[in-house]
């Protein structure tokens, strides 16, 4: 073939240089090849996969060819990566072969396909200035070419076949170069299609997060917000209902002073009174759960004032039957309180949990304390008894829930812990624990926060 | 006994107290407000003044410094919900004598005047 020759010769073949005509069985092949890498490139859409296998198709049309490379410009820095390279006789993919970059960066910059072989002038003289030539017998480098900008380049060499490379061969490589432009510039929308959906799905989820703390936030602000709300009612409420009472309870006084009074109506105005009592107690509580003023606040031991409680109650304790457990962190920070109220949420948790333990075998009550790492102190109130119905859970802590007898709890301590833990700045909340009992928890904060706004 | 000047802004319950302290024997007066309460002092000089703590108008508290002004010899009592317990501690350091709570238990309203009217006796 006279064309091989005169190519070989001038040893940089440009596409310009390339016959145009093709002969028949030529065609076919270039047809079958392209169609079959067309097939192969539309279906992939993994860079690197996709690449691999337009080397495979090279050494299964091109027999000269015995490595290939596909080379990609990094855009941001310049740098040509090797992003797959082949040796026809390994199955290794990043086989590491010595492509001559001088041959890549030539095409890169010109922009049109390399030819080079044994016979060629700059390979014998080396005047291209690579010293990478050794035992490559001819070489052969187009680009990858999308819309006019060049993306990388193909190289393929041989350094086992002498006499070159056909022309035929460079233009189905060109061929080839454009076909796998288009699949990497598919592939890499691909991936940024992706890596956008990625993204997005990542927004999503952040977005799902965001609104479920939200949600939280928001449901636990309600819930204190209507507390606080109650709280401050409770106050006026109770100074509205105490005047009546107080007029009825003098009334019945006054009543039970007269003299011939029988039983009959004695009875029933010792009722009376007794339900009277009641409302006095459901009033008096309510007024407790209001707040009193910051100045009341002073930094204080709260191991003290647990103390303080428990040596006040642990004579009933001990008469009800239950062993009590102390267990005090010696480290504990002070905390800024009041210690009235604290000392009475403490008085609510611990008869609730003497009373829960009525039925129960063994009677264990442990209140420990314990620095937390966030800058709070933590209190746990911990019961043998019969733990709390789990659909309660949330209801505990409700103003006048209550699952005692009518008459028997107001329904109110809790209550007035929270209201007093709010106060605070600080959390209480309820879990059943392992013994089947119920533990209560308070977290109060070491900085003196200034109540929510 | 004594002469003793009940101030309630509810009527129903100066008429208890009333009833009551008249029953005790003692000589009752009353009034609905601050400034009628005020008046009442300077007119008939109670031994005791049972006073409300909250009044619309003028407060029990204010009622109760006005009448320390007057220096007479005038005790006061003052009265209170529960919810109001801590101000009420604090009008003893204004000169109250002694206060005490709604519901009013009249049995310890009377011990209450007795050590009162039995101090000033001697
Ligand atoms: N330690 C506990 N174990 C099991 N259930 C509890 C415990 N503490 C509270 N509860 C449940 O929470 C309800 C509400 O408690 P809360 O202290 O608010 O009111 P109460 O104890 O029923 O009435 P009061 O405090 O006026 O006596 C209780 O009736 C009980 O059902
Ligand atoms: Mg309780």
């Amino acid at each position: 073939m006279t064309q091989t020759n005169s190519t070989t010769k001038k040893t940089v073949t440009t596409d310009k240089s390339l016959p145009r005509r093709h002969s028949p069985r030529d065609n076919a092949r270039n047809v079958d090849f392209l169609v079959k890498i067309s097939n192969i490139l539309a279906k992939s859409l993994d860079i690197h996969a996709l690449l691999e296998e337009v080397i495979d198709q090279i050494f299964y049309f091109m027999k000269r060819i015995d490595r290939g490379a596909i080379l990609l410009l990094d855009k941001d820095t310049g740098e040509l990566k090797e992003a797959v390279s082949k040796v026809r006789t390994s199955n290794h993919v990043n086989a590491r072969i010595n492509w001559s970059r001088a041959v890549a960066h030539k095409v890169i910059k010109e922009g049109n396909p390399v030819v080079l072989s044994d016979k060629s002038h700059e390979y014998r003289s080396g005047s291209l200035g690579d010293i990478e030539f050794d035992g490559i017998l001819s070489a052969m480098c187009v680009p990858l070419r999308y819309k006019g900008e060049i993306q990388g380049v193909i190289y393929v060499d041989s350094i086992t076949l002498p006499g070159g490379i056909r022309k035929d061969d460079l233009r189905l490589l060109s061929g080839l170069g454009d076909t796998t432009a288009i699949a990497i510039q598919n592939a890499q929308l691909y991936e940024d299609l992706k890596e956008e959906l990625n993204e997005r799905r990542r927004a999503e989820e952040a977005l799902i997060k965001a609104n479920r703390d939200l949600e939280e936030t928001r449901d636990m602000l309600v819930q204190s917000e209507k507390f606080a709300a109650i709280g401050r009612l409770s106050a006026a409420i109770a100074h509205e209902i105490l005047n009546p009472v107080n007029i009825i309870s003098m009334r019945i006084q006054l009543l039970e002073a007269l003299e011939g009074i029988s039983e009959s109506i004695r009875k029933p105005l010792r009722i009376c009174k007794g339900q009277l009592n009641r409302i006095v107690t459901i009033t008096e509580s309510l007024g407790r759960s209001s707040r009193t003023s910051e100045k009341r606040r002073v930094i204080a031991d709260l191991n003290e004032t647990i103390e303080r409680v428990v040596d006040l109650i642990a004579p009933q304790l001990r008469v009800d039957g239950i062993r009590t457990h102390v267990e005090l962190h010696s480290g504990l920070p002070l905390i800024p309180m009041d210690k009235e109220r604290i000392e009475q949420v403490i008085f609510n948790l611990v008869s609730n949990a003497a009373v829960a333990m009525t039925g129960s075998e063994n009677k264990v009550l442990k209140i420990t304390t314990k620095p937390n790492p966030q800058g709070s102190v933590l209190i746990a109130v911990s019961d043998t008894g019969a733990g709390i119905d789990p659909g309660d859970i949330d209801k505990v802590f409700d103003p006048f829930f209550t699952t005692k007898d009518p008459g028997e709890g107001t329904g109110l301590g809790l209550f007035i812990a929270y209201s007093i833990v709010q106060e605070h700045a600080g959390r209480i909340w309820a879990e059943n624990n392992e013994s089947g009992g119920a533990s209560f928890y308070i977290d109060l904060p070491i900085e003196r926060t200034p109540k929510r706004s | 006994m004594g002469r003793i000047l009940v101030v309630d802004d509810e009527i129903e319950a100066c008429n208890a107290l009333e009833e009551f302290l008249n029953l005790k024997g003692h000589e009752v007066y009353t009034a609905l407000d601050g400034p009628t309460a005020l008046a009442k002092v300077q007119e008939v000089r109670p031994d005791i003044v049972l006073l409300d703590m909250i009044m619309p108008g003028m407060e029990g508290t204010e009622v109760l410094k006005r009448i320390k002004e007057f220096d007479f010899d005038t005790s006061v009592v003052m009265v209170t919900v529960v919810a109001e317990e801590n101000k009420a501690k604090k009008t003893m350091e204004l000169g109250a004598f002694d206060y005490i709570t709604k519901p009013v238990d009249l049995g310890y309203l009377e011990n209450v005047l007795l050590v009162k009217l039995l101090d000033t006796a001697d």
